[in-house]
């Protein structure tokens, strides 16, 4: 199976090709305006995977797994806009942060840290007020147990989204959100050795993925704009599949990251 | 001796502007038809500058579009490529001198010019015409703020620039037909001069079709003669849209 990573960095490819070409041709320079940001904030972070049933040497389910953490997040991106329609290219990253896991006599302390890319192709409608979006993103969650476990969970793939938005009191635009992405995933989980033998996983599954979210906007200059977004992002892998596991996989494994975040725009 | 050199060159640039627009149907092709703009590039062959010709319909009167070409600090908002602009010394209603900077593409350096501005009238059409000349050593010998501002300036001094706005009024739509000739002094390539020749009108056009709505209760008052001999400028905070606000919305 072609690794996620290749996959995934295909599809950006195609994306990228894909936006281009769908924007008009024959741009003037001066008609494409391009607005930089930049970011920080604060997540909320929750991985949940269920118990493997049986998948203890004495036959008993392996325990439940979760892991919450607050993570500090900065990005930046690049948003060309021609006319109505815009191209997002953004990148996300957040601090290391720690969690433990306790289950079945183990306990073993992470560190874990997520990032996430994505590039979106958008239309304004209803007289700029409404936005229909599609795109593609990547986001990347990695864990290291102290005991020596690794844990990497990677989801991607293509979304599609609206929004809606109000002027307030001539101030301020604020804004409500809301995407689905059908998304491909990758559960990597190589257990420490003080762990059971055949915990080992490296699971593909189908994922879906939900965000929603309000956003305001308003002017400190003429350039320059400020951005505060409150974004939930639900991830939930479905039908894993691994073809070398030999202990059964977990029914159900979720991620959700609650997020707040300040940007700052500059408009060229 | 000085003044003598200054009406000469004056008289040879009005002379080529007549040139040209005696020529209007013979010598000039259509660059760009767009969004009701016109934009006309000349081959003349006695005027080997960057040169062209604009027409749009703006549904707006004489006294906003005054209103905005009077108000010099408003420029960077619809001139294309304009990032400043200030008046030097007006004269009177119809005569007045100003400043104004072009912001040029890395790595060539930005051009700035010193404008003399004569508005003439037609009173029985109501018709205005403005003949902008860049007199470029205007404030060489003058010791006001403005001209102390203007001689600080590193930038290079465009010496040939000429043009016309003519703005005619009819019923509720105003006509407005601007020419320009203009050497941007200096060694600028031919693609980006005509860059400038299409982009130039088509923005600035565009942008005050837009810049006169903030004027609209501007108003001229005209003498017994017909002669607009005062406007009152009434500006207006825009009005913010949905379209003025970041609104990018990503997974």
């Amino acid at each position: 199976m072609m690794d996620i990573r290749i996959k995934s960095l295909i599809k950006l490819i195609l994306s990228s090709f894909l936006t281009v070409y769908i924007f008009p041709q024959n741009l003037q320079a001066d008609e494409i305006s391009f607005i930089p940001r930049t970011w920080i904030g604060v997540s909320d972070y929750s991985f949940y995977q269920s118990p493997r049933k049986g998948a203890m040497p004495d036959g008993s389910d392996f325990p439940k797994v979760k892991f919450d953490a607050t993570l500090l997040i900065a990005g930046f991106g690049l948003t060309s806009v021609y006319d109505r329609f815009f191209l997002d290219l953004s990148y996300q990253d957040s601090s290391e942060e720690t969690d433990s896991f306790t289950g079945a006599n183990y306990f073993e302390k992470f560190e874990g840290d997520r990032r996430d890319y994505s590039t979106t192709l958008g239309m304004k409608i209803l007289d700029y007020r409404g936005v229909i979006y599609v795109g593609y993103k990547n986001g990347k969650t990695s864990g290291r147990g102290n005991a020596g476990t690794q844990l990497t969970f990677e989801e991607d793939g293509l979304f599609i989204g609206v929004s809606y938005g109000w002027i307030v009191a001539e101030t301020g635009f604020l804004a409500i959100n809301v995407a689905y992405a059908d998304l491909d995933g990758n559960l990597k989980e190589v257990p420490g050795p003080r762990y059971p033998s055949g915990l080992n996983l490296d699971a593909d599954s189908e994922a879906t993925g939900l965000s929603y979210g309000i956003s305001w906007s308003a002017k400190i200059s003429e350039k320059i704009s400020y951005l505060i977004n409150f974004d939930a992002n639900d991830y939930t892998f479905n039908n894993l599949k691994d073809s070398t596991a030999t202990k059964s996989l977990p029914d159900k494994v979720e991620e959700s990251i609650y997020t707040g975040k300040i940007s700052i725009t500059y408009h060229f | 001796m000085q003044t003598i050199f200054k009406i000469i060159f004056l008289m040879s640039f009005l002379f080529f502007l007549g040139q040209v627009s005696a020529e209007d149907n013979v010598k000039h092709f259509l660059k760009l038809n767009k969004d009701g703009i016109k934009v006309y590039y000349y081959n003349h062959k006695n005027f080997n500058l960057g040169t062209f010709k604009a027409i749009t319909y703006i549904n707006t009167s004489l006294a906003s579009t005054l209103a905005v070409m009077f108000d010099n600090e408003s420029y960077p908002d619809w001139i294309h490529a304009c990032t400043k602009s200030f008046v030097i010394k007006e004269i009177s209603f119809n005569e007045r001198y100003h400043y104004q900077i072009l912001n040029m593409p890395f790595p060539f350096t930005d051009r700035d010019f010193i404008f003399h501005s004569i508005l003439k009238q037609n009173p029985t059409t109501k018709a205005i015409t403005i003949i902008l000349t860049s007199i470029s050593d205007y404030c060489n010998d003058k010791q006001s703020s403005q001209c102390n501002e203007v001689k600080k300036s590193n930038l290079v001094r465009v010496i040939k620039s000429i043009g016309t706005y003519k703005l005619e009024p009819y019923d509720k739509v105003l006509k407005i037909t601007w020419v320009q000739h203009t050497d941007p002094t200096g060694n600028i390539p031919n693609w980006l001069v005509n860059q400038f020749i299409v982009d130039t009108p088509y923005w600035t056009l565009k942008n005050l079709a837009q810049k006169v709505k903030e004027y609209k209760y501007s108003k001229l008052i005209y003498d017994n003669d017909g002669f607009a001999v005062t406007l009152i400028a009434r500006k207006q905070k825009p009005v913010k849209k949905a379209k003025d606000f970041d609104h990018f919305p990503t997974f």
